[in-house]
């Protein structure tokens, strides 16, 4: 690199991303830890989606604009997540992973899905596990409606369903979700 | 012929089906009126309440790696105009450039509509496409025209000019930016062999400057 070329990560491109990323990746990273077992996984899911994007976006092959990211990347996301998912089934077959997997699941609480910021402990720590408990089907509609901020057309077309299913899910989802909630309410630890 | 029922057929006919309860009556017409994917109030302020919860931001050892992977990419702020690397601005045409060489500033550009290029270049019946290939000197007919079909396409932006500062309302001042692409077109036939149709575009981006 030359004295006159200002490094990748100065330039208004990398700036552009850095502020993109940090008002898109932790949803589309929510949305990610759903769609997988572990915060690695999770990871590797999003940026394997995001690089993706990035390589049809240089190769010209990416057809839309900024609007049109983010459905490819939830679209891309939920893929890779079932394909990594089929690998790390057919692995477990071969080996026996059950310590690995209690071992992952300890290491999960270390992980918070949601930020400190704006809440508290226990309102975090109670969504969280409503999410988990909840079927992927449902939870995996909540998170691209409410934090993903999806239409349902969008939802549906993400995921492969109708619009209408799309808010049908959402609904039995949002219930179930005040159901898991509401002995946390009823008691006060909720503010929602 | 027709067949004679048997008990057992007559028996399952007999029983109806059950009635759909009124929740899924209501959801069926919501649907059918187009009103299912309209939420309630009450949804909407649950959602909300969800929404305050925020989701929490990635690593920051993965968001450098990630940068470090697509820092350099193309960035389309919108359909027209996209900030890109600096160190990847076509070199010919840098020391002309002197708005990419000046001060460390976003650099920009023009995005070539892809669907009007390819419109003109590739085309989309098979009248274009004769005329396409006819076009191409040295083709050879009626069986060369029928096989060549579009294969890729392709765009570069071969150089960049600076054409001075305008100044629009308000007293602004407008940065003019010439831009010069050259669209590729490239045509394939059954046997693989290929011809190239190069076409340079012209392209002018009216950029608001800073002034000190």
């Amino acid at each position: 690199m030359s004295a006159n070329e200002a490094p990748a990560t100065n330039s208004p491109a990398a700036s552009a991303w850095r502020d993109w990323l940090a008002e898109h990746a932790p949803k589309l990273f929510l949305f990610a830890r759903n769609q997988t077992r572990t915060h690695e996984d999770a990871q590797d899911v999003l940026q394997d989606a995001i690089v993706k994007l990035v390589g049809k976006i240089r190769s010209g092959e990416f057809v839309g604009g900024q609007d049109s990211w983010q459905p490819y990347l939830y679209t891309t996301i939920r893929r890779l997540a079932i394909d990594l998912s089929r690998k790390n089934d057919r692995r477990k077959r071969r080996e026996d992973h059950v310590s690995a997997d209690i071992e992952a699941e300890q290491l999960e609480a270390f992980h918070p899905w949601f930020d400190s910021e704006g809440s508290d402990g226990e309102v975090r720590s109670q969504l969280e596990n409503a999410l988990k408990i909840l079927p992927e089907k449902f939870s995996e509609v909540i998170i691209m409606k409410v934090w993903g901020e999806r239409t349902f057309a969008q939802l549906g077309e993400a995921l492969g369903i109708s619009q209408n299913t799309a808010a049908s899910r959402y609904r039995y989802g949002l219930e179930a979700l005040k159901r898991e909630l509401s002995s946390a309410r009823r008691k006060g630890d909720l503010s929602i | 012929m027709p067949r004679i029922p048997s008990i057992f057929e007559q028996e399952l006919r007999n029983a109806s089906p059950a009635v759909p309860d009124e929740a899924f009556l209501a959801r069926l017409t919501a649907c059918a009126e187009g009103r299912h994917t309209e939420l309630s109030e009450e949804e909407m302020e649950f959602g909300e309440l969800l929404r305050a919860t925020k989701p929490r931001d990635i690593p920051a050892a993965m968001k450098d790696s990630l940068l470090a992977a697509i820092g350099d990419a193309p960035f389309a702020i919108d359909e027209k105009i996209v900030l890109f690397n600096r160190s990847t601005a076509p070199s010919p045409g840098r020391a002309k450039t002197r708005w990419f060489n000046h001060r460390n500033i976003a650099a920009a550009a023009a995005v070539a509509l892809f669907g009007g290029g390819a419109a003109l270049l590739i085309p989309g019946t098979d009248g274009g496409n004769k005329q396409t290939a006819a076009g191409y000197p040295g083709s050879g007919g009626g069986a060369f025209e029928s096989h060549f079909a579009p294969a890729s396409y392709g765009r570069n932006l071969s150089e960049t000019k600076d054409e001075g500062v305008i100044w629009r309302g308000k007293n602004q001042p407008h940065r003019v930016l010439r831009l010069k692409y050259v669209d590729k077109v490239t045509m394939k036939n059954d046997k693989g062999e290929t011809f190239e149709v190069e076409r340079p575009r012209f392209e002018y981006v009216i950029i608001p400057e800073k002034v000190d």
